[in-house]
């Protein structure tokens, strides 16, 4: 065992515990987005002299943001849960990592990697929707802004709320980036170990 | 130890387990099986000479023979590997 393998195993399961809770963090803030703009769109507030259309669009965009937001947060979640124990270990562990111990670690997160192989093309999708959902919200936004011809204070909500929603969907989609990224490397990391399955069996079967 | 496994890396969490003595019970309950399945492992890792049933002051239980370290080296050997050969991931 080498300190760098250690160190990138540290490093790979802390990079993905935090796209984790971004992910999640991202859900939460695509449900309360979603909330507010069905709210605003339905309402017609403080847009009155907007467009109806363009209301209405804005408020189906919203509702599908919600939902995705919705389905984000519970698959974040349950990807978590498998997850806490591993990173509970790690954390704890002090001083130098025996082989073994590594290796069981190994074992432990190619093991939730199976469990979430399903899960994880879902989140990727999701995090992917969810960001073109708040661009096209923060595209709407603007759009509103520009069109609105509201002056004073008011004028700059519309604004606001656009760089708010492309901000979040820039984010959700670098998370996307990153969740494929994480699943691209795993995916390579069971090809390996169905290679060696082939080795691990005859030394089993020679006895 | 839950979550999808393969029989190698069972196989291997039995054995780590068992560089020193430890019951039937122990084992399936540390490595998260059921007794039938634990029992399939348990007597596959025996008839091959890898564990071995030991009574101690009649308390019997299993423990991992001299043979069970070549395995137990080539499989920590091939999974550190794993993040040796491919790049990794980071944020």
């Amino acid at each position: 065992m080498t300190d760098s393998t250690v160190s990138q195993f540290k490093d790979e399961l802390y990079s993905f515990f935090m796209l984790v809770l971004l992910n999640m963090a991202f859900g939460a803030l695509a449900m309360a987005f979603g909330i507010h703009y069905m709210v605003r769109a339905v309402l017609g507030m403080p847009l009155v002299q907007t467009d109806p259309a363009l209301r209405i669009l804005a408020g189906i965009i919203a509702l599908v943001g919600f939902g995705l937001g919705l389905m984000w947060i519970s698959t974040s979640a349950k990807v978590l849960k498998g997850m806490k124990g591993i990173w509970k270990d790690v954390r704890s562990h002090d001083g130098p990592v025996p082989d073994e111990t590594l290796a069981g670690w190994i074992v432990r997160m190619m093991a939730q990697y199976r469990e979430n192989k399903t899960i994880l093309p879902w989140m990727i999708t999701v995090s992917r929707l969810g960001g073109c959902v708040f661009v096209a919200l923060g595209i709407v936004s603007l759009l509103q802004g520009i069109t609105d011809g509201v002056t004073g204070i008011d004028a700059i909500f519309p604004f606001a709320a656009a760089a708010i929603n492309l901000a979040i969907g820039i984010a959700a989609i670098a998370i996307s980036l990153g969740f494929h990224r994480y699943s691209v490397a795993w995916d390579r990391r069971l090809d390996e170990v169905a290679k060696s399955e082939t080795i691990l069996e005859q030394t089993l079967e020679q006895r | 130890m839950a979550g999808r496994r393969t029989s190698y890396e069972i196989y291997w969490e039995i054995l780590v387990y068992c560089k020193t003595q430890k019951t039937f019970t122990g084992i399936i309950n540390r490595c998260d099986l059921n007794s039938k399945i634990g029992q399939e492992y348990i007597g596959f890792l025996c008839s091959k000479g890898y564990l071995a049933q030991v009574n101690d002051e009649g308390k019997s239980g299993y423990i991992a023979t001299e043979k069970a370290r070549e395995y137990i080296a080539l499989f920590t050997e091939l999974y550190e590997k794993l993040f040796d050969k491919i790049p990794g991931f980071r944020l």
